[in-house]
């Protein structure tokens, strides 16, 4: 049916948005962000409550002084337990022990961290054994000091083998490989037994 | 005016936002997490299930156990879960998206009508006390609203004088014949995964607590230091 009438389309009317719900929602918004800053965590996948930022978890990590003996322990897999085996007994007349090992547990680290850095050779005596001819080789190139000082204290403090000798530090491996840089060649036995414990 | 592209506009914001904030961002977040290496141990986290603790995770799905069970430990100072002895963790952080790595799909659960179990494989090792706690929850938890889950289990009658099967859970002395309570390869799958529920290691995201006493001077252990400060002011009470 036709419209009979010119009357216009019905129309909803309209409203400004008041100025002061414009500047609660406002306000509203901006603590809203204030909280994601300080409780988000910067939004890491690292950082859960209560922690507020990836700063404060790092700074709750335990942190290891000195050479870690478990990283010692890889190192020793991985290079050293093919001579000296797993069990640090060695093989008799071929590769001397490290377990319960004079040379290892001496006070004084110095002649075992020349033995590592410069390797040894010749006839060596290790717990009343005989070892006619060694070859070990030097491992200064291979490994870092750091590597150095975590295998030295794994070893010199493995209780499984009856070791208990003092840690090794980065720094007095640092000092030794400093020392031997005039004597590139592999020590001997009795070169290592003349030197004081503090050389 | 024809509201049309309005609309679409409007509905297109919407979907596009929350897919933004449900997809992409947790996709950007933690997407590419991979196994990590425990420094404490040298192993890796979280290990991959063993199969039949893989097969049990199915059952425990399929029997909707997350119904009622969660799998999640909220941090300390959230809810009771630390106080109630859910949490394994020496740190204020308890789960975290690392330990359901290889969960698939994952368990979180929603309601906690049951104990949680992120970590009842620490809890309970008691692999009998499990069997009969599924046969009948009343057994080993008066009380309890857990309904019964007698068909994880066979019935097997003993001739007299007959030794039960050393797989039985338990033996009823029925007033006319004997009959000894047979875990299937369900319950023992499922039994397997509650085993392998634990989440205890000390990953970056779980800092321990800083030890209050100092290590033993006598000892070749390195020195362990913990930076003093290091639970933020702002958390909650412990």
């Amino acid at each position: 049916m036709p419209r009979t009438t010119d009357e216009a389309e019905p129309t909803a009317n309209r409203s400004v948005v008041p100025i002061w719900l414009i500047i609660l929602l406002t306000l509203l918004a901006y603590w809203g962000m204030l909280y994601l800053n300080t409780h988000g965590g910067g939004f890491s996948s690292k950082v859960y409550a209560p922690y507020g930022s990836f700063a404060l978890v790092d700074d709750a990590q335990p942190h290891v002084i000195g050479p870690n003996p478990k990283q010692g322990l890889k190192i020793f897999t991985a290079n050293c337990a093919v001579c000296h085996q797993a069990t640090g007994f060695g093989v008799p007349g071929q590769f001397p022990p490290l377990a319960g090992s004079e040379w290892v547990q001496a006070a004084a680290a110095n002649r075992l961290e020349r033995i590592l850095l410069s390797g040894l050779q010749g006839p060596v005596e290790v717990k009343q054994q005989q070892f006619g001819a060694v070859q070990m080789p030097p491992w200064r190139d291979l490994l870092k000091d750091e590597d150095i000082a975590a295998v030295l204290t794994f070893v010199r403090g493995n209780k499984d083998w009856g070791n208990s000798a003092g840690p090794v530090t980065v720094e007095q491996v640092k000092a030794i490989r400093a020392k031997i840089a005039t004597h590139p060649d592999p020590f001997t036995a009795e070169e290592l037994q003349k030197l004081s414990d503090d050389e | 005016m024809n509201p049309g592209p309005l609309v679409f506009l409007a509905t297109f914001f919407a979907l596009a936002t929350s897919w933004l904030g449900f997809v992409v961002m947790p996709q950007l977040q933690i997407g590419r997490q991979q196994q990590v290496e425990i420094k404490d141990t040298g192993e890796m986290y979280p290990a991959r299930r063993p199969g039949l603790a893989k097969q049990g995770e199915e059952v425990y799905r399929a029997n909707g156990c997350y119904y009622c069970h969660s799998q999640q430990v909220r941090p300390l100072g959230f809810g009771t879960d630390v106080a109630r002895g859910w949490g394994a963790r020496p740190s204020p952080v308890q789960s975290v998206a690392q330990d359901y790595l290889y969960d698939q799909p994952v368990m979180l659960g929603s309601q906690r009508v049951g104990p949680d179990l992120t970590n009842i494989g620490l809890r309970q090792t008691n692999e009998v006390w499990l069997l009969s706690h599924l046969y009948n929850p009343q057994l080993t938890s008066k009380g309890s609203t857990m309904p019964p889950y007698p068909f994880l289990f066979m019935k097997s009658k003993l001739a007299l004088g007959e030794k039960p099967s050393p797989n039985a859970v338990f033996v009823v002395n029925g007033p006319k014949e004997n009959y000894e309570i047979l875990p299937t390869d369900k319950a023992k799958a499922l039994v397997a995964y509650l085993g392998s529920l634990h989440s205890e290691a000390i990953v970056f995201e779980t800092p321990p607590f800083p030890s209050t006493n100092a290590p033993a001077a006598s000892t070749n252990a390195p020195v362990i230091a913990t930076a003093t400060n290091s639970v933020p002011t702002n958390s909650p009470a412990k």
